[in-house]
């Protein structure tokens, strides 16, 4: 080897090194927020993030709705109800509904972060403004499906299942009600694939880039008992109950 | 020690914001001033308007009242004066997620207040529910459809009389319904036929019902011999001599 080869060698080593202390660089506590609705959190199913964990639910709903409305007896239809239910509003395994409120509140969470953007900061109300259609439609589908639950009548059910399903529909891929042929055109007829669109798009805004922050740091966000947010060094996995 | 306090208070004042709806009533926060601490507070402020540490004290007693909008009025009346003052700019982006939060929970209630009224809107034109009609119009009295779907159910409930107010109700909050005018027509010919007679009088209605178009027929399910309700067949559905309930009613008293 050259002294000159010595010499590159030795300068990308260097680089190396500095990218690599770039790469492995703490995110900023607003983007560790901001990964718990998008990418990640230990306590979710899969450690989804929470706006996953809703598109996910909405769409197990709407597979529910299906199911009872091809139900040829009322047990059936009632058991396929249920469970789309469950899928909706659960507040032991984050329902849509659970999900993205937790969604919403880690954005706020972001968004009083002493290091957030004023990207993050205006876009946070204007999220929980936009979820409420679909929490709207989720509240729609509990209450008919208590009266499905209720229901003695297959015929009765059956017409209540059509609306549980226009519902889930729209959750999922949003809703058309002048029949454009566009659904989710305006944040009344979001449904979660609009919400998340809408997510990724401020998150695209990000100055500094958002970089997708890696589990470690999702999962070892701490909040310390005088009430700051740190990374726990020994990686214990988390006191994410901080959050609740 | 006073960035760690910063920060505590922060943790403390965003725990607040996400996990509580504290927000006082507008009503609430014009009494607050009433209360001794708030009013101490004040009195500071008005002795030294541009002193930064009674003004976090005033907007922290307007916190404990649970007037966010109070405490960030009070923070933005020196926010000119200490642009750069770290504190001040910290306490003022947390007020204004607090007034977010109670912006927030307001959308929520008001989201599962929009769902009650879709489902009870539902029930009352799907099932003729009274109760959910009864419900809808308590929140949206002078909506028309909600107004004709009301009448058809009090229609099928035999109850033409109430229906006839229901439905001129909402033909005169929107004339020119060609359906509702048949309907009026209708519900005016049953009322007419449901009122006593005076004794020894003829029947001068006899047959209304069948030359407004309605047909009576017995119910389909009296073939086990039991006495059946009388079923009249309108332009608003069938017509039973019963009340109908809704689905969470006993079987027995169901439709």
């Amino acid at each position: 080897m050259t002294a000159r080869q010595g010499l590159g060698m030795g300068s990308l080593a260097m680089i190396a090194a500095a990218t690599a202390a770039c790469v492995t660089r703490p995110p900023t506590i607003a983007h560790v927020h901001i990964g718990h609705a998008i990418t990640g959190v230990h306590v979710t199913p899969g450690h989804q993030g929470y706006v996953e964990v809703a598109m996910g639910r909405a769409r197990e709903t709407l597979a529910d709705a299906q199911r009872a409305s091809e139900a040829t007896g009322l047990a059936g239809l009632k058991s396929a109800v249920a469970e789309a239910l469950s899928a909706t509003d659960d507040p032991e395994n984050f329902g849509v509904k659970q999900s993205l409120i937790m969604a919403a509140n880690h954005i706020s969470f972001a968004a009083t972060s002493a290091d957030a953007s004023a990207n993050v900061a205006h876009f946070a109300p204007a999220f929980k403004d936009d979820i409420s259609a679909v929490i709207g439609r989720c509240d729609y589908i509990e209450l008919l499906g208590k009266d499905v639950a209720a229901s003695t009548s297959m015929n009765d059910a059956r017409l209540l299942v059509q609306e549980i399903l226009a519902s889930a529909r729209a959750n999922v891929d949003g809703a058309d009600p002048r029949g454009t042929g566009i659904r989710g055109a305006a944040p009344a007829d979001y449904g979660v694939a609009q919400l998340r669109e809408e997510v990724l798009e401020m998150v695209a805004r990000e100055r500094p880039t958002y970089r997708t922050v890696d589990e470690w740091y999702l999962f070892n966000l701490v909040r310390l008992p005088n009430g700051r947010w740190v990374f726990d060094k020994l990686g214990r996995g988390g006191n994410i109950d901080g959050y609740k | 020690m006073a960035t760690s306090n910063l920060v505590l208070w922060a943790a403390t004042l965003l725990s607040t914001a996400a996990w509580s709806r504290e927000a006082a009533s507008p009503a609430a926060c014009q009494a607050a001033p009433a209360q001794p601490a708030l009013a101490a507070a004040k009195l500071a402020v008005d002795q030294a308007p541009q002193d930064l540490p009674a003004r976090f004290r005033l907007a922290d007693a307007w916190n404990d009242a649970g007037c966010f909008k109070d405490a960030l009025r009070v923070l933005q009346g020196v926010q000119d004066r200490y642009p750069a003052n770290q504190e001040l700019q910290t306490r003022l982006r947390i007020e204004k997620s607090l007034i977010g939060e109670a912006h927030f929970f307001d959308d929520l209630d008001r989201a599962n207040g929009e769902a009650q009224l879709k489902r009870d809107t539902f029930r009352c034109s799907s099932f003729a529910d009274l109760d959910a009609c009864k419900a809808a119009l308590l929140v949206r009295p002078y909506d028309p459809a909600l107004l004709v779907a009301n009448a058809d159910a009090l229609m099928r409930a035999g109850q033409p009389a109430e229906a006839l107010k229901q439905y001129r109700l909402a033909s005169s909050l929107a004339p020119g319904q060609v359906d509702v005018a048949a309907k009026i027509h209708e519900a005016e010919s049953l009322s007419v036929a449901g009122q006593p007679r005076p004794e020894g009088a003829p029947d001068a209605h006899a047959g209304t019902a069948i030359a407004a178009g309605a047909a009576v027929a017995a119910d389909a399910a009296s073939t086990d011999g039991a006495k059946a309700p009388k079923t009249i067949r309108t332009a608003a559905g069938p017509i039973t001599a019963h009340r109908r309930y809704s689905n969470a009613a006993p079987e027995s008293q169901s439709h």
